[in-house]
This record gives C-alpha cells, sequence and structure tokens, in this order.
C-alpha cells in the first residue's frame, strides 16, 4: 500500500457518491428539459470539490491539525512528504469519475463538429459607409452563425437588414435583420466547400461589428460525442490541480476547516468565477464545439502555470518547516 | 558505542509578540548503550516529549548537540533504524489497521510480501488480528496505541523513542507492550519512553530519567536509585502462630517486621486471570 495507491482509494470512496448523483442529475434533467443546460457544470464540480475535499481530510501534511502529522512527516521523503502523491492519487480518482460522468453525458450534448471563425477582410465593419464585407473561409460549410456586436444606430432607429452569399451564391431568400447587441443567427448550408462569405448591408442604420468570432463556419464533419465530452470534463482537472497546489503551499499554516474552504473557493473561483479554462470547455461542450479546435490551451497553460508556482511555493514552506 | 550520545543539550522555543520564551530543555548529558531501557519521567512541561522529539530529528536543539547511533538525529537513514511512536491518535485513521502497517512499511522501504508477512505478524502480536480489516478511526484508544508501536516495531529498529506507550492501554495490553520492549531490548534495541506510569517503568526500564522545568533532577539505574543495600523478605501462609515465631527469628536475625496483613489476591492478578479465562472461552 502506497500513499498514492491509498489516497486514490480514499478519494473514489468520497467522489464515486458524488459522481452517481451527478449522472443521475445529468441524465433526468436532459431527459426532462431534451439539452444538457448547465448542469454538466454543476454535475462535474461536485465529484472534483469531493475528491479534493477528501484528499486533504485523508492526508494529514494537507492540514496543520492532521492527526500523528509529525509522524508522517518523519516517515516521507522530502521534499513533499506524500502531499504530492495524495494530490495525485485524489486526481486520478477525479479523473475516473470525470470519465463515468462522459459516458452518462455524452448521448445529450450535441454531436461535437469543428467551429471555425472566418477572417473579415479589411475593416470588420458593416455601416453606411461600407456596406460589404466578406469573410476568408476555406473550409466545408455545414453552418454559418453570424453574432455581430450591434452599435449605436445612426439616425432613427432602424435594425440592420444584410445580405448572406456564399462564393457569390445567395443563401438567404430574405435578407437577414440584427436589431440587438451579439443576436445569434444560424444559416443552415450544404456542406459544400465555400471559399468566402459576403455579407451586404441592404438597409438599416445600425452599424454592425464582426469581432473574432462573430462570423463562425461551422464543419460538416461530426466527431465522437463522448471523446468531446471527456475531454472537456478532465479540463475539470485543471482547476482541481491549482486547488490541491494551493493546499500543498498552505498545508504548514492553516488547519483543516481552513484547507477546505481554500480549496472550495479555489474550485469556485476557476470554475462558476470564469477565472480558467474548465467553464469555457464545458459550455464549449454543450454547445457542440469540438474543443481541439477552440484555442484553449493558453488559458490551461496560464492555470498550469499559477499550479507550478503553488507547488514550488509547497516545496519552499516545507523546506523552511525542516528542523 | 553509546547509541545515543547527548551533549550540553538544550532547547528554548523563542518567544513571539509578548509571548516570552520558554527553555523547554536546560543543558543536559546523557548516554545510553545499546540494549537499555531509559524511562523518562516527570511532571507535565517537563521537557520529555522535546528531549524525543529532539533524538527523532523533528526538532533542532538551541545549544549543544546530540547523537543516535553516531549520526546527527535528522539523518536520512535513521527513518528506518529509529522508531518514533508519538501520543496521539495514529494518522491514515480512514484506513484499517492492516493497510496503515503495510503504508508504514513501505516507506520503510519494505517490499510489499515482507510489509504484509511483518503487518501480519504486529497485529497477531498485539492482539489486532480480528480488527484488522476494521477503520482504524472505529479502534479504541487502547487499540491504536498498540496499532501505533506495532508500526514503530515495523522496521526492526535499533533505537526505539516511545511517547506514552502505554497511556490508554488496559493491564493485558501494557504487558503485550511491556513484553514487546523488553524483547526488542534484549535484541540489543535502546529504548527511550516518556512515561506517566511509575510502576510500567519501574518495572520495564533499567534506567531512569526525571526531568523537571526541561533539567535533568534525577538520572541513574533503577538499583542506583532505588536499591536501599538491605534485603527484604516476602514470606506467605503462615497462621498467627507462624506469624508470632517468624518474628522472634527476625528479630534474632538482627531485622524488623514491617507489616502483616491478610494474604489476598492483587487486582492486577484477579484481573489477568479474567481476561485469561475470557480469552480461553472465546
Amino acid at each position: 500500500m502506497r500513499t498514492f495507491h491509498a489516497a486514490f482509494v480514499r478519494c473514489l470512496a468520497w467522489a464515486l457518491p458524488a459522481t452517481a448523483l451527478s449522472c443521475a442529475a445529468v441524465v433526468a434533467t436532459s431527459f426532462a428539459t431534451h439539452s444538457i443546460g448547465p448542469w454538466l457544470h454543476a454535475a462535474a464540480f461536485l465529484p472534483i470539490a469531493a475528491s479534493c475535499f477528501a484528499a486533504t481530510a485523508f492526508w494529514p501534511l494537507f492540514a496543520t491539525d492532521g492527526d500523528a502529522r509529525e509522524w508522517v512527516r518523519r516517515a516521507t521523503r522530502r521534499p513533499f512528504h506524500g502531499l504530492h502523491h495524495a494530490a495525485l492519487g485524489s486526481l486520478c480518482a477525479s479523473a475516473l469519475c470525470m470519465l463515468a460522468l462522459a459516458i452518462a453525458a455524452a448521448p445529450f450534448v450535441p454531436t461535437p463538429r469543428a467551429h471555425h471563425a472566418a477572417q473579415p477582410i479589411g475593416r470588420p465593419i458593416l455601416d453606411d459607409a461600407q456596406t460589404q464585407l466578406s469573410f476568408e473561409v476555406g473550409a466545408a460549410c455545414k453552418e454559418l452563425r453570424l453574432r455581430p456586436i450591434a452599435m449605436l444606430p445612426h439616425g432613427e432607429l432602424a435594425p440592420a437588414r444584410v445580405d448572406v452569399a456564399a462564393d457569390g451564391t445567395r443563401i438567404t431568400n430574405e435578407p437577414i435583420s440584427f436589431d440587438g447587441t451579439r443576436q445569434l443567427v444560424v444559416l443552415p448550408l450544404d456542406g459544400r466547400r465555400v471559399q468566402r462569405i459576403e455579407l451586404r448591408l441592404v438597409r438599416g442604420t445600425i452599424p454592425l461589428l464582426f469581432d473574432q468570432h462573430a462570423a463562425v463556419v461551422v464543419s460538416p464533419d461530426t466527431e465522437s460525442s463522448l471523446l468531446g465530452c471527456a475531454m472537456a470534463l478532465l479540463v475539470m482537472l485543471v482547476p482541481a490541480c491549482a486547488a490541491l497546489a494551493l493546499a500543498m503551499a498552505t498545508g504548514a499554516i492553516a488547519a483543516l476547516p481552513v484547507q477546505q474552504a481554500l480549496v472550495l473557493t479555489a474550485l469556485l473561483v476557476q470554475t462558476a468565477g470564469q477565472a480558467g479554462p474548465a467553464d469555457a470547455a464545458l459550455t464549449l461542450c454543450a454547445r457542440g464545439h469540438w474543443l481541439p479546435t477552440e484555442g484553449l490551451l493558453p488559458s490551461i497553460s496560464a492555470s498550469l502555470l499559477v499550479t507550478a508556482g503553488f507547488v514550488l511555493a509547497a516545496m519552499l514552506t516545507k523546506k523552511a518547516a525542516q528542523p | 558505542m553509546s547509541a545515543i550520545s547527548i551533549r550540553q543539550l538544550s532547547v528554548t522555543f523563542p518567544g513571539r509578540f509578548r509571548r516570552p520564551a520558554v527553555a523547554a530543555l536546560q543543558p543536559l548529558d546523557l548516554e545510553l548503550e545499546k540494549g537499555a531501557i531509559l524511562g523518562v519521567l516527570g511532571p507535565n512541561g517537563s521537557g520529555k516529549t522535546t528531549l524525543l522529539r529532539v533524538l527523532a530529528g523533528l526538532q533542532s536543539p538551541t545549544t549543544g548537540e546530540a547523537n543516535v547511533l553516531s549520526l546527527s538525529p535528522d539523518h536520512p537513514s535513521l527513518v528506518r533504524r529509529v522508531a518514533w511512536q508519538p501520543a496521539g491518535p495514529p494518522p491514515l485513521a480512514a484506513l484499517n489497521g492492516r493497510q496503515v502497517l503495510q503504508w508504514f512499511g513501505g516507506q520503510l522501504g519494505l517490499a510489499n510480501a515482507e510489509a504484509d508477512a511483518r503487518a501480519d505478524a504486529w497485529l497477531e502480536r498485539f492482539e489486532l488480528q480480528d480488527s484488522r480489516k476494521r477503520a482504524v478511526r472505529t479502534y479504541s484508544t487502547g487499540m491504536q496505541r498498540r496499532l501505533l508501536l506495532a508500526a514503530s516495531l515495523m522496521g526492526d529498529p535499533e533505537v526505539l523513542l516511545l511517547d506514552e506507550p502505554t497511556s490508554g492501554l488496559d493491564p493485558v495490553g501494557s504487558e503485550l507492550v511491556m513484553d514487546a520492549l523488553r524483547e526488542r531490548a534484549q535484541r540489543g534495541a535502546a529504548i527511550v519512553m516518556a512515561s506517566h506510569h511509575l510502576q510500567e517503568v519501574e518495572l520495564l526500564c533499567s534506567h531512569v530519567l526525571v526531568l523537571h522545568d526541561g533539567k535533568a533532577a534525577l538520572r541513574g539505574t533503577l538499583d542506583e536509585l532505588l536499591g536501599s543495600g538491605d534485603r527484604s523478605l516476602v514470606v506467605r501462609g503462615l497462621d498467627d502462630a507462624g506469624v508470632a515465631i517468624a518474628k522472634a527469628a527476625i528479630e534474632r536475625a538482627g531485622g524488623q517486621l514491617v507489616r502483616c496483613e491478610s494474604d489476598r489476591l492483587h487486582l492486577y492478578a484477579l484481573y489477568r486471570r479474567l481476561a485469561g479465562r475470557n480469552k480461553q472461552a472465546d
């Protein structure tokens, strides 16, 4: 029995009931509402929090009031005295729970497809001064999604009416109308390869700004729902890493209730507080995006960098605590 | 070669804010040979635990030096050679007793099979085999103490540092522990045990150190400290006439009859007899 194994079993014992509850909630609410909705976030949070709590309660060096803390510190090796094994055990238990949750949630998420932001050619604005705007695409398209920012109208308010064409062929019978900011318009395409999308402002007084993700084309190729869901849920391990690393760093100065409050706060800030990749990954998964094309890597890297900082702090505090 | 050697060792905990510094141990010298059992006595706060923590490498001395098996107490190789049993509950109380011992064996570098075998042997020795699959948090205080001692003995240590090893144990459990410690000492281990149980220290220890306010108030072997040089005689089974004859004989030999009382069993012996009967019934 090694520290990793013991922590893994212990964390799994805590996280499994939470996972069962989460799976049941996801399945029940998805059947009732016919969409995965926001429940995926809550369902993923519960097992992760349970596993992190179990790790901090199990390994005595996570808190100043752990039983026989010094005995464990003496028996285990520097610099982390088993904290890293306990954290790793918790993360592996969480990963297993996330995979179980992915299996339960996969039938209810939209089939994932790659989404590409179309790049505007020239000024990304449609207004009186520039009534035509083109986007470079160069890919097969199943859908075109437009979500521009509506700016202040020139003169009397009249919704902007826009004609949309793909490689010179109109794809709408009537001009589409925009009267609010970030109003989503989804235009189906037949899955053929499109080189260029052209927008033409027909009438209206509302200038439309097409920023980075205002025009998105959706690929006709479908990906695995299970894989997409699993990837999104495994991104939830990133906040868990940071929360456990923070607990490692503060283990020498805080008692268990404080540590658990810290872990909970760190998880909430990174998920509900959107300070990290987890919220975006789950939201994108629930909207049918294929994560590898979504550019989440910088956000994941930033969170892992923070984690590395906490681990370094843990190493220094443990070294300072040596007799 | 001394198993433990202490020269002018002192420990002072620095004051913080308005709290004054505390001198937990004042310059202390000590030598302990292999095979000796040292009982450290003293009131609460006299420095017993601090002394054990220094020897376990968990507390740096403020002045002086301590050597255990000719090495600095915090030398990594001593983790296996020197066992330390703290007061208080065992760690990882969510695991069962066997798992705690297996885990500790793993930390000592024992192979899995060896750790399993030793865990089972010590569980049986300390009569914990029936509870080996129960979570340690459900153990009674005495069972937890026995488990901690079993863990301490897993690595066949050459030095044992024990903080209240028999605290919370019933007489039978206490005797199990004392037997195990006696056996370790006979095999050459040096043992330092802090205790408040004077009778057990008297039964088990070869040496005694009495600490008071961090100073060594008294130290030496039990014979040196308690022996008067005279011999005593215990006689059992006499009636009144026999007592009178014995008293006269004793006085003729220059001795003195101190006390004459009706013969009865000690409570301890009664308890042991009862415990033995219950065990047989089980």
